[in-house]
Protein backbone atom coordinates (compact mmCIF):
# COMPACT_ATOMS: atom_id res chain seq x y z
CA UNK A 1 0.00 0.00 0.00
CA UNK A 2 3.18 2.54 0.73
CA UNK A 3 4.16 2.83 -3.52
CA UNK A 4 0.18 3.72 -3.51
CA UNK A 5 0.17 5.92 -0.87
CA UNK A 6 3.65 7.39 -2.19
CA UNK A 7 2.64 8.10 -5.82
CA UNK A 8 -0.84 9.13 -5.04
CA UNK A 9 0.76 11.47 -2.63
CA UNK A 10 2.77 13.34 -5.24
CA UNK A 11 0.50 13.09 -7.95
CA UNK A 12 -1.82 15.31 -6.00
CA UNK A 13 0.26 17.34 -4.30
CA UNK A 14 2.88 18.49 -6.71
CA UNK A 15 2.07 17.41 -9.83
CA UNK A 16 -1.80 18.49 -10.07
CA UNK A 17 -1.49 21.16 -6.85
CA UNK A 18 -4.42 20.54 -5.58
CA UNK A 19 -6.28 20.51 -9.16
CA UNK A 20 -8.03 17.51 -8.93
CA UNK A 21 -8.70 17.45 -5.59
CA UNK A 22 -7.94 14.17 -3.17
CA UNK A 23 -10.32 12.46 -4.64
CA UNK A 24 -8.11 10.58 -7.18
CA UNK A 25 -8.78 6.36 -6.58
CA UNK A 26 -6.12 4.27 -7.05
CA UNK A 27 -7.92 2.54 -9.91
CA UNK A 28 -8.89 6.24 -11.57
CA UNK A 29 -7.44 6.45 -14.92
CA UNK A 30 -4.70 9.53 -14.96
CA UNK A 31 -3.98 9.05 -18.66
CA UNK A 32 -6.95 9.07 -21.07
CA UNK A 33 -8.88 11.37 -19.10
CA UNK A 34 -6.37 13.63 -19.24
CA UNK A 35 -6.12 14.49 -15.33
CA UNK A 36 -2.04 14.47 -15.90
CA UNK A 37 -0.54 15.34 -18.95
CA UNK A 38 2.59 14.71 -21.33
CA UNK A 39 4.74 16.40 -18.86
CA UNK A 40 3.52 15.41 -16.01
CA UNK A 41 4.15 11.89 -16.96
CA UNK A 42 8.21 13.06 -17.48
CA UNK A 43 7.29 14.74 -14.04
CA UNK A 44 6.27 11.53 -12.44
CA UNK A 45 8.87 9.23 -14.17
CA UNK A 46 11.53 11.09 -12.56
CA UNK A 47 10.07 11.44 -9.21
CA UNK A 48 9.49 7.46 -9.08
CA UNK A 49 13.02 6.86 -10.32
CA UNK A 50 14.14 8.37 -7.47
CA UNK A 51 11.69 7.86 -4.89
CA UNK A 52 12.23 3.93 -5.71
CA UNK A 53 15.70 3.95 -7.14
CA UNK A 54 14.57 2.13 -9.87
CA UNK A 55 15.14 3.31 -13.94
CA UNK A 56 12.38 3.23 -15.48
CA UNK A 57 13.00 2.77 -19.35
CA UNK A 58 11.59 4.96 -22.16
CA UNK A 59 9.52 0.87 -23.66
CA UNK A 60 8.07 0.94 -20.26
CA UNK A 61 6.17 4.24 -20.23
CA UNK A 62 2.54 2.83 -21.75
CA UNK A 63 -0.52 3.24 -20.62
CA UNK A 64 -0.40 -0.24 -19.12
CA UNK A 65 1.68 0.21 -16.76
CA UNK A 66 1.04 4.26 -15.91
CA UNK A 67 -2.86 4.15 -16.80
CA UNK A 68 -4.04 4.58 -13.16
CA UNK A 69 -2.14 4.66 -9.46
CA UNK A 70 -2.65 0.99 -9.02
CA UNK A 71 -1.09 -0.18 -12.36
CA UNK A 72 2.04 1.85 -11.41
CA UNK A 73 3.00 1.06 -8.14
CA UNK A 74 2.52 -2.96 -9.59
CA UNK A 75 4.93 -1.80 -12.13
CA UNK A 76 7.37 -0.63 -9.26
CA UNK A 77 6.89 -2.80 -7.06
CA UNK A 78 7.22 -6.13 -9.86
CA UNK A 79 10.50 -3.55 -10.71
CA UNK A 80 11.87 -3.54 -6.81
CA UNK A 81 11.13 -7.67 -6.99
CA UNK B 1 33.91 18.54 -13.18
CA UNK B 2 36.32 18.21 -16.21
CA UNK B 3 37.08 21.12 -18.54
CA UNK B 4 39.13 19.63 -20.94
CA UNK B 5 39.92 17.56 -23.63
CA UNK B 6 41.96 14.01 -23.20
CA UNK B 7 44.77 13.58 -26.17
CA UNK B 8 42.71 10.83 -27.60
CA UNK B 9 39.68 13.05 -28.19
CA UNK B 10 42.16 16.12 -29.75
CA UNK B 11 43.33 13.69 -32.28
CA UNK B 12 39.89 12.81 -32.76
CA UNK B 13 39.45 16.60 -33.48
CA UNK B 14 42.34 17.06 -35.09
CA UNK B 15 41.43 14.25 -37.66
CA UNK B 16 38.27 15.51 -37.98
CA UNK B 17 38.80 18.42 -39.60
CA UNK B 18 41.34 17.56 -41.61
CA UNK B 19 39.39 15.30 -43.31
CA UNK B 20 36.54 17.55 -43.47
CA UNK B 21 38.44 20.05 -44.96
CA UNK B 22 40.38 17.84 -47.66
CA UNK B 23 37.15 15.89 -48.34
CA UNK B 24 33.71 17.97 -47.95
CA UNK B 25 33.96 21.36 -49.15
CA UNK B 26 34.07 20.45 -53.05
CA UNK B 27 32.09 22.73 -55.17
CA UNK B 28 30.08 24.13 -52.13
CA UNK B 29 28.30 26.95 -53.55
CA UNK B 30 26.99 25.00 -56.78
CA UNK B 31 25.78 22.41 -54.72
CA UNK B 32 24.01 24.83 -52.99
CA UNK B 33 22.55 26.26 -55.69
CA UNK B 34 21.46 23.21 -57.46
CA UNK B 35 20.92 21.18 -54.43
CA UNK B 36 22.86 18.56 -54.71
CA UNK B 37 23.17 15.75 -51.88
CA UNK B 38 26.59 14.46 -51.89
CA UNK B 39 26.54 10.81 -51.71
CA UNK B 40 30.20 10.58 -52.61
CA UNK B 41 30.70 12.38 -49.17
CA UNK B 42 28.71 10.68 -47.00
CA UNK B 43 30.07 7.60 -48.02
CA UNK B 44 33.55 8.74 -46.84
CA UNK B 45 32.29 10.23 -43.55
CA UNK B 46 31.02 6.48 -43.00
CA UNK B 47 34.35 5.36 -43.90
CA UNK B 48 35.76 8.03 -41.24
CA UNK B 49 33.31 6.80 -38.62
CA UNK B 50 31.48 9.48 -38.09
CA UNK B 51 27.82 7.59 -38.46
CA UNK B 52 29.48 4.49 -36.67
CA UNK B 53 30.81 6.64 -33.69
CA UNK B 54 29.27 6.01 -30.77
CA UNK B 55 27.74 3.22 -32.16
CA UNK B 56 28.81 -0.34 -30.72
CA UNK B 57 31.72 -2.30 -32.76
CA UNK B 58 29.40 -5.34 -32.69
CA UNK B 59 27.13 -3.38 -35.05
CA UNK B 60 29.60 -1.75 -37.09
CA UNK B 61 30.94 1.10 -35.22
CA UNK B 62 33.31 2.66 -33.47
CA UNK B 63 31.76 2.55 -29.62
CA UNK B 64 33.08 6.13 -28.53
CA UNK B 65 31.00 7.64 -25.49
CA UNK B 66 29.19 10.40 -25.91
CA UNK B 67 31.43 13.45 -24.93
CA UNK B 68 33.73 12.09 -27.34
CA UNK B 69 31.01 11.55 -30.46
CA UNK B 70 30.47 14.90 -29.77
CA UNK B 71 33.76 16.46 -30.12
CA UNK B 72 33.94 14.57 -33.04
CA UNK B 73 30.49 16.01 -34.38
CA UNK B 74 31.55 19.74 -33.29
CA UNK B 75 34.72 19.31 -35.30
CA UNK B 76 33.04 17.95 -38.49
CA UNK B 77 31.34 21.09 -38.65
CA UNK B 78 34.50 22.92 -37.87
CA UNK B 79 35.61 21.53 -40.97
CA UNK B 80 32.94 20.86 -43.21
CA UNK B 81 31.14 24.13 -44.39
CA UNK B 82 28.09 21.48 -46.10
CA UNK B 83 25.56 22.05 -43.32
CA UNK B 84 23.40 20.06 -45.10
CA UNK B 85 25.38 17.26 -44.91
CA UNK B 86 26.01 17.45 -41.10
CA UNK B 87 22.13 17.70 -40.52
CA UNK B 88 21.36 14.92 -42.49
CA UNK B 89 24.20 12.73 -40.82
CA UNK B 90 22.93 14.31 -37.57
CA UNK B 91 19.88 13.57 -38.27
CA UNK B 92 20.38 9.71 -39.10
CA UNK B 93 22.22 9.52 -35.89
CA UNK B 94 20.31 10.64 -33.45
CA UNK B 95 16.68 9.51 -34.91
CA UNK B 96 16.97 7.02 -36.55
CA UNK B 97 20.23 5.19 -35.38
CA UNK B 98 20.15 5.83 -31.92
CA UNK B 99 16.80 4.57 -31.28
CA UNK B 100 17.27 1.47 -33.09
CA UNK B 101 20.32 0.96 -30.63
CA UNK B 102 18.21 1.90 -27.61
CA UNK B 103 14.51 0.04 -28.58
CA UNK B 104 15.77 -2.25 -31.61
CA UNK B 105 15.88 -6.48 -31.17
CA UNK B 106 19.27 -8.00 -31.77
CA UNK B 107 18.08 -8.44 -35.18
CA UNK B 108 16.86 -5.09 -35.73
CA UNK B 109 19.98 -3.97 -34.90
CA UNK B 110 22.39 -6.51 -36.63
CA UNK B 111 20.03 -5.53 -39.64
CA UNK B 112 19.86 -1.96 -40.10
CA UNK B 113 22.84 -0.36 -37.53
CA UNK B 114 25.81 -2.36 -39.75
CA UNK B 115 24.64 -0.58 -43.17
CA UNK B 116 23.65 2.91 -41.83
CA UNK B 117 27.29 2.80 -40.44
CA UNK B 118 28.88 1.09 -42.81
CA UNK B 119 27.16 4.50 -45.39
CA UNK B 120 25.66 2.02 -47.48
CA UNK B 121 21.68 3.09 -45.98
CA UNK B 122 20.26 6.18 -45.59
CA UNK B 123 17.85 6.10 -42.30
CA UNK B 124 15.13 8.81 -42.33
CA UNK B 125 12.53 9.37 -39.39
CA UNK B 126 8.47 10.07 -40.38
CA UNK B 127 7.00 12.06 -37.45
CA UNK B 128 5.71 14.95 -39.10
CA UNK B 129 2.19 14.93 -41.00
CA UNK B 130 0.48 17.85 -42.84
CA UNK B 131 -1.99 18.33 -40.05
CA UNK B 132 0.24 17.42 -37.30
CA UNK B 133 3.77 19.18 -36.20
CA UNK B 134 4.46 20.82 -33.23
CA UNK B 135 1.02 18.73 -31.80
CA UNK B 136 2.99 15.71 -33.31
CA UNK B 137 0.78 12.82 -31.16
CA UNK B 138 -2.01 14.11 -33.14
CA UNK B 139 -1.11 12.14 -36.17
CA UNK B 140 -3.07 10.72 -38.22
CA UNK B 141 -1.70 7.76 -39.87
CA UNK B 142 -2.75 4.64 -38.84
CA UNK B 143 -1.27 0.98 -38.39
CA UNK B 144 -3.94 -1.87 -38.32
CA UNK B 145 -3.07 -5.22 -37.01
CA UNK B 146 -3.24 -8.17 -39.35
CA UNK B 147 -2.24 -11.51 -39.10
CA UNK B 148 1.54 -11.29 -38.71
CA UNK B 149 1.82 -7.45 -38.58
CA UNK B 150 0.14 -4.17 -39.39
CA UNK B 151 -1.16 -2.30 -42.39
CA UNK B 152 0.19 1.15 -42.88
CA UNK B 153 -1.92 4.06 -43.93
CA UNK B 154 -0.93 8.01 -44.04
CA UNK B 155 1.92 10.50 -45.04
CA UNK B 156 4.44 12.09 -43.65
CA UNK B 157 6.05 15.25 -44.65
CA UNK B 158 9.37 17.67 -44.32
CA UNK B 159 11.07 14.68 -43.76
CA UNK B 160 15.03 14.92 -44.13
CA UNK B 161 16.43 12.09 -46.38
CA UNK B 162 12.74 10.63 -47.13
CA UNK B 163 13.58 11.10 -50.96
CA UNK B 164 16.47 8.42 -50.49
CA UNK B 165 15.38 6.81 -47.61
CA UNK B 166 16.18 2.88 -47.41
CA UNK B 167 14.76 2.96 -44.28
CA UNK B 168 12.54 5.02 -42.24
CA UNK B 169 11.12 4.63 -38.68
CA UNK B 170 7.82 5.94 -39.17
CA UNK B 171 5.22 6.31 -35.92
CA UNK B 172 1.52 5.40 -36.33
CA UNK B 173 -1.56 5.24 -34.17
CA UNK B 174 -2.00 1.05 -33.28
CA UNK B 175 -4.52 1.97 -31.02
CA UNK B 176 -6.70 5.28 -31.71
CA UNK B 177 -8.85 5.65 -29.17
CA UNK B 178 -5.71 5.69 -26.93
CA UNK B 179 -4.16 8.63 -28.04
CA UNK B 180 -0.57 9.50 -27.51
CA UNK B 181 -1.23 6.23 -25.53
CA UNK B 182 -1.55 4.41 -29.05
CA UNK B 183 1.23 5.44 -31.07
CA UNK B 184 4.06 2.34 -31.92
CA UNK B 185 7.25 3.10 -33.95
CA UNK B 186 7.77 0.87 -37.22
CA UNK B 187 11.01 0.24 -39.23
CA UNK B 188 9.43 0.46 -43.30
CA UNK B 189 12.44 -0.46 -45.52
CA UNK B 190 12.22 1.07 -49.13
CA UNK B 191 10.93 -1.36 -51.51
CA UNK B 192 7.98 -2.21 -49.24
CA UNK B 193 4.96 -2.59 -51.29
CA UNK B 194 2.75 0.57 -50.90
CA UNK B 195 5.73 2.76 -49.59
CA UNK B 196 6.51 5.62 -51.75
CA UNK B 197 8.73 8.83 -51.63
CA UNK B 198 8.14 11.91 -53.02
CA UNK B 199 11.26 13.89 -54.81
CA UNK B 200 13.11 16.28 -52.96
CA UNK B 201 11.37 19.70 -51.92
CA UNK B 202 13.20 23.26 -52.82
CA UNK B 203 13.94 24.81 -49.77
CA UNK B 204 15.83 27.98 -47.91
CA UNK B 205 18.41 26.58 -46.66
CA UNK B 206 20.26 23.13 -46.07
CA UNK B 207 19.62 22.35 -49.99
CA UNK B 208 22.24 19.99 -50.02
CA UNK B 209 19.92 17.33 -48.03
CA UNK B 210 17.00 16.47 -49.62
CA UNK B 211 13.70 16.49 -47.93
CA UNK B 212 10.60 15.09 -48.31
CA UNK B 213 7.34 13.12 -48.36
CA UNK B 214 6.67 9.37 -47.01
CA UNK B 215 3.65 7.91 -48.37
CA UNK B 216 2.09 4.64 -46.82
CA UNK B 217 -0.67 3.19 -48.50
CA UNK B 218 -1.81 -0.47 -47.07
CA UNK B 219 1.74 -1.07 -46.89
CA UNK B 220 2.39 -4.26 -44.84
CA UNK B 221 4.83 -4.48 -41.81
CA UNK B 222 5.30 -7.56 -40.46
CA UNK B 223 5.56 -7.33 -36.50
CA UNK B 224 9.51 -8.25 -36.30
CA UNK B 225 9.72 -4.57 -38.35
CA UNK B 226 7.82 -2.70 -35.03
CA UNK B 227 10.57 -1.26 -32.94
CA UNK B 228 9.97 -1.63 -29.28
CA UNK B 229 6.65 -2.64 -27.45
CA UNK B 230 3.05 -1.45 -28.84
CA UNK B 231 1.79 1.95 -27.29
CA UNK B 232 5.58 3.03 -26.52
CA UNK B 233 5.46 5.12 -29.88
CA UNK B 234 5.09 8.21 -27.87
CA UNK B 235 8.09 7.51 -25.15
CA UNK B 236 10.26 5.78 -28.32
CA UNK B 237 9.72 9.37 -30.06
CA UNK B 238 10.22 11.28 -26.60
CA UNK B 239 13.46 9.77 -26.18
CA UNK B 240 14.48 10.03 -29.13
CA UNK B 241 14.12 14.00 -29.44
CA UNK B 242 15.88 14.02 -26.13
CA UNK B 243 19.13 12.47 -28.30
CA UNK B 244 18.35 14.73 -31.62
CA UNK B 245 17.56 18.04 -29.62
CA UNK B 246 20.43 17.59 -27.47
CA UNK B 247 22.90 16.89 -30.42
CA UNK B 248 21.29 17.44 -33.93
CA UNK B 249 23.25 20.79 -33.43
CA UNK B 250 26.46 19.55 -32.26
CA UNK B 251 28.16 20.04 -36.14
CA UNK B 252 26.27 23.53 -35.94
CA UNK B 253 28.29 24.85 -32.87
CA UNK B 254 31.48 23.84 -34.59
CA UNK B 255 30.12 26.28 -37.78
CA UNK B 256 29.89 28.41 -35.69
CA UNK B 257 33.87 28.60 -34.30
CA UNK B 258 34.71 28.54 -37.72
CA UNK B 259 32.12 31.49 -39.01
CA UNK B 260 33.36 33.31 -35.97
CA UNK B 261 37.16 33.07 -36.78
CA UNK B 262 36.00 33.91 -40.53
CA UNK B 263 34.83 36.76 -39.04
CA UNK B 264 37.13 38.27 -36.97
CA UNK B 265 39.83 37.40 -39.85
CA UNK B 266 37.54 39.35 -41.99
CA UNK B 267 37.42 42.52 -39.54
CA UNK B 268 40.94 42.66 -38.93
CA UNK B 269 41.80 42.77 -42.86
CA UNK B 270 39.15 44.87 -43.86
CA UNK B 271 39.85 48.71 -43.72
CA UNK B 272 37.65 51.63 -43.58
CA UNK B 273 38.07 55.29 -42.44
CA UNK B 274 41.96 54.50 -42.49
CA UNK B 275 41.68 51.16 -39.96
CA UNK B 276 40.35 47.95 -39.87
CA UNK B 277 36.58 47.68 -39.18
CA UNK B 278 37.52 45.73 -36.00
CA UNK B 279 38.52 48.95 -34.50
CA UNK B 280 35.74 50.00 -34.64
CA UNK B 281 33.47 49.15 -31.16
CA UNK B 282 29.77 48.55 -32.90
CA UNK B 283 31.69 45.90 -35.46
CA UNK B 284 34.08 44.27 -31.74
CA UNK B 285 30.86 44.47 -29.51
CA UNK B 286 28.99 42.17 -32.63
CA UNK B 287 32.42 39.64 -32.63
CA UNK B 288 32.07 39.50 -28.49
CA UNK B 289 28.44 38.67 -28.80
CA UNK B 290 29.15 36.01 -31.37
CA UNK B 291 32.12 34.78 -28.80
CA UNK B 292 29.99 34.48 -26.03
CA UNK B 293 27.26 32.67 -28.05
CA UNK B 294 29.38 30.20 -29.24
CA UNK B 295 30.67 28.87 -25.84
CA UNK B 296 27.30 29.23 -24.54
CA UNK B 297 26.35 26.70 -27.00
CA UNK B 298 29.39 24.53 -25.91
CA UNK B 299 28.31 24.52 -22.62
CA UNK B 300 24.55 23.43 -22.89
CA UNK B 301 26.13 20.72 -25.95
CA UNK B 302 28.77 19.48 -23.63
CA UNK B 303 25.93 18.93 -20.27
CA UNK B 304 23.84 17.56 -22.20
CA UNK B 305 26.51 15.08 -23.17
CA UNK B 306 27.28 14.12 -19.57
CA UNK B 307 24.33 13.73 -18.55
CA UNK B 308 23.25 11.18 -21.64
CA UNK B 309 26.40 9.78 -21.30
CA UNK B 310 25.84 9.13 -17.25
CA UNK B 311 22.42 7.70 -17.84
CA UNK B 312 20.87 10.85 -16.48
CA UNK B 313 17.42 12.31 -17.39
CA UNK B 314 18.63 15.19 -19.74
CA UNK B 315 14.86 16.32 -21.29
CA UNK B 316 15.25 19.95 -19.79
CA UNK B 317 18.47 20.14 -20.75
CA UNK B 318 18.02 18.77 -24.39
CA UNK B 319 15.14 21.15 -24.81
CA UNK B 320 17.24 24.18 -23.11
CA UNK B 321 20.59 23.20 -25.71
CA UNK B 322 18.28 22.99 -28.45
CA UNK B 323 16.77 26.24 -28.04
CA UNK B 324 20.27 28.28 -27.18
CA UNK B 325 22.31 26.64 -29.84
CA UNK B 326 19.55 27.48 -32.94
CA UNK B 327 18.85 30.76 -32.03
CA UNK B 328 22.69 31.33 -31.29
CA UNK B 329 23.42 29.81 -35.04
CA UNK B 330 20.85 32.28 -36.63
CA UNK B 331 22.13 35.93 -34.53
CA UNK B 332 25.68 34.64 -35.55
CA UNK B 333 24.97 33.91 -39.08
CA UNK B 334 23.10 37.50 -38.96
CA UNK B 335 26.02 39.27 -37.22
CA UNK B 336 28.35 37.46 -39.33
CA UNK B 337 26.44 39.03 -42.75
CA UNK B 338 26.00 42.21 -40.95
CA UNK B 339 30.39 42.32 -40.42
CA UNK B 340 31.01 41.02 -43.68
CA UNK B 341 29.04 44.11 -45.27
CA UNK B 342 27.61 43.63 -49.19
CA UNK B 343 30.42 40.93 -49.90
CA UNK B 344 28.42 38.72 -47.09
CA UNK B 345 25.47 39.33 -49.07
CA UNK B 346 26.97 37.08 -52.17
CA UNK B 347 26.62 33.71 -52.41
CA UNK B 348 30.09 33.13 -52.85
CA UNK B 349 31.01 34.24 -49.67
CA UNK B 350 29.73 31.48 -47.64
CA UNK B 351 27.98 33.62 -45.15
CA UNK B 352 24.74 34.14 -46.51
CA UNK B 353 24.56 30.60 -46.81
CA UNK B 354 25.22 29.53 -43.31
CA UNK B 355 22.08 31.88 -42.13
CA UNK B 356 19.55 29.84 -44.76
CA UNK B 357 20.88 26.45 -42.82
CA UNK B 358 20.51 28.22 -39.56
CA UNK B 359 17.10 29.19 -40.00
CA UNK B 360 15.37 25.42 -40.22
CA UNK B 361 17.47 25.26 -36.99
CA UNK B 362 14.47 27.21 -34.91
CA UNK B 363 12.06 24.89 -36.29
CA UNK B 364 13.18 21.11 -36.81
CA UNK B 365 12.90 19.24 -33.94
CA UNK B 366 10.21 21.21 -32.34
CA UNK B 367 10.54 24.82 -32.44
CA UNK B 368 11.97 27.39 -30.27
CA UNK B 369 8.26 28.22 -28.94
CA UNK B 370 7.59 24.50 -28.36
CA UNK B 371 11.40 23.83 -26.24
CA UNK B 372 10.08 26.99 -23.99
CA UNK B 373 7.05 24.92 -23.66
CA UNK B 374 8.94 21.62 -22.72
CA UNK B 375 10.81 23.67 -20.11
CA UNK B 376 7.66 25.83 -18.68
CA UNK B 377 6.45 22.40 -18.58
CA UNK B 378 8.80 20.85 -16.43
CA UNK B 379 8.88 23.52 -14.00
CA UNK B 380 5.62 22.70 -13.53
CA UNK B 381 4.07 25.41 -14.86
C1 LIG C 1 14.86 21.58 -42.15
C2 LIG C 1 13.79 20.77 -41.52
C3 LIG C 1 13.99 19.41 -41.31
C4 LIG C 1 12.97 18.63 -40.77
N1 LIG C 1 13.17 17.28 -40.63
C5 LIG C 1 12.16 16.50 -40.16
C6 LIG C 1 12.33 15.08 -40.11
O1 LIG C 1 13.39 14.54 -40.46
N2 LIG C 1 11.30 14.34 -39.66
C7 LIG C 1 10.11 14.89 -39.26
O2 LIG C 1 9.22 14.15 -38.87
N3 LIG C 1 9.91 16.24 -39.32
C8 LIG C 1 10.91 17.04 -39.76
N4 LIG C 1 10.73 18.41 -39.85
C9 LIG C 1 9.45 18.98 -39.47
C10 LIG C 1 9.49 19.76 -38.16
O3 LIG C 1 9.70 18.88 -37.08
C11 LIG C 1 8.21 20.57 -38.03
O4 LIG C 1 8.21 21.51 -39.08
C12 LIG C 1 8.10 21.28 -36.69
O5 LIG C 1 7.90 20.35 -35.65
C13 LIG C 1 6.97 22.31 -36.68
O6 LIG C 1 5.78 21.78 -37.14
P1 LIG C 1 4.93 22.55 -38.28
O7 LIG C 1 5.86 22.84 -39.40
O8 LIG C 1 3.72 21.76 -38.59
O9 LIG C 1 4.54 23.92 -37.62
P2 LIG C 1 3.29 24.19 -36.65
O10 LIG C 1 3.24 23.18 -35.58
O11 LIG C 1 2.07 24.39 -37.48
O12 LIG C 1 3.71 25.58 -36.00
C14 LIG C 1 3.54 26.84 -36.64
C15 LIG C 1 3.90 27.93 -35.65
O13 LIG C 1 3.04 27.86 -34.49
C16 LIG C 1 3.81 27.74 -33.30
N5 LIG C 1 3.13 26.86 -32.35
C17 LIG C 1 2.48 25.69 -32.60
N6 LIG C 1 2.01 25.17 -31.47
C18 LIG C 1 2.38 26.00 -30.47
C19 LIG C 1 2.21 26.00 -29.06
N7 LIG C 1 1.56 25.01 -28.42
N8 LIG C 1 2.74 27.02 -28.34
C20 LIG C 1 3.42 28.03 -28.96
N9 LIG C 1 3.61 28.08 -30.29
C21 LIG C 1 3.10 27.08 -31.03
C22 LIG C 1 5.13 27.14 -33.76
O14 LIG C 1 6.18 27.42 -32.85
C23 LIG C 1 5.33 27.80 -35.11
O15 LIG C 1 5.87 29.08 -34.91
C24 LIG C 1 11.73 19.23 -40.39
C25 LIG C 1 11.54 20.60 -40.58
C26 LIG C 1 12.55 21.36 -41.14
C27 LIG C 1 12.31 22.83 -41.35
Amino acid sequence: METRETLKHFIVNDLLSGRNGADIGYDDDLLLSGVINSLEVVRLVTFAEKKFKTRIPPEDVTIEHFATIDTLATYLESRAG
Amino acid sequence: MEFGWTDEQQRWWDDVVAFARRELNDALVARDRDATFPVENWKQCADFGIQGSFIPEAYGGRGLDMLTTIHLLEGLGYGCEDNGLTLALNGQMWSVQEPLLRFGTEAQKQKYLTGLCAGDMFGAHGMTEPESGSDAYSLQTQAERRDGGYVLNGQKTLVGLAPVASIALVFAKTNPAAGRWGISAFIIEAGTPGFTVSPPKDKMGLRTVPLGDLFLEDCFIPEENRLGPEGAGASIFNSAMEWERSFIFASHVGAMARQLEKTIAYACQREQYGQPIGKFQSVSNRIANMKVRLETARHFLYKAAWLLDNDQPAMMEAAMAKLVLSEAFVESSLDAIRLHGGKGYLADCGVERELRDAVGGVIYSGTSDIQRNLIAGLLGL
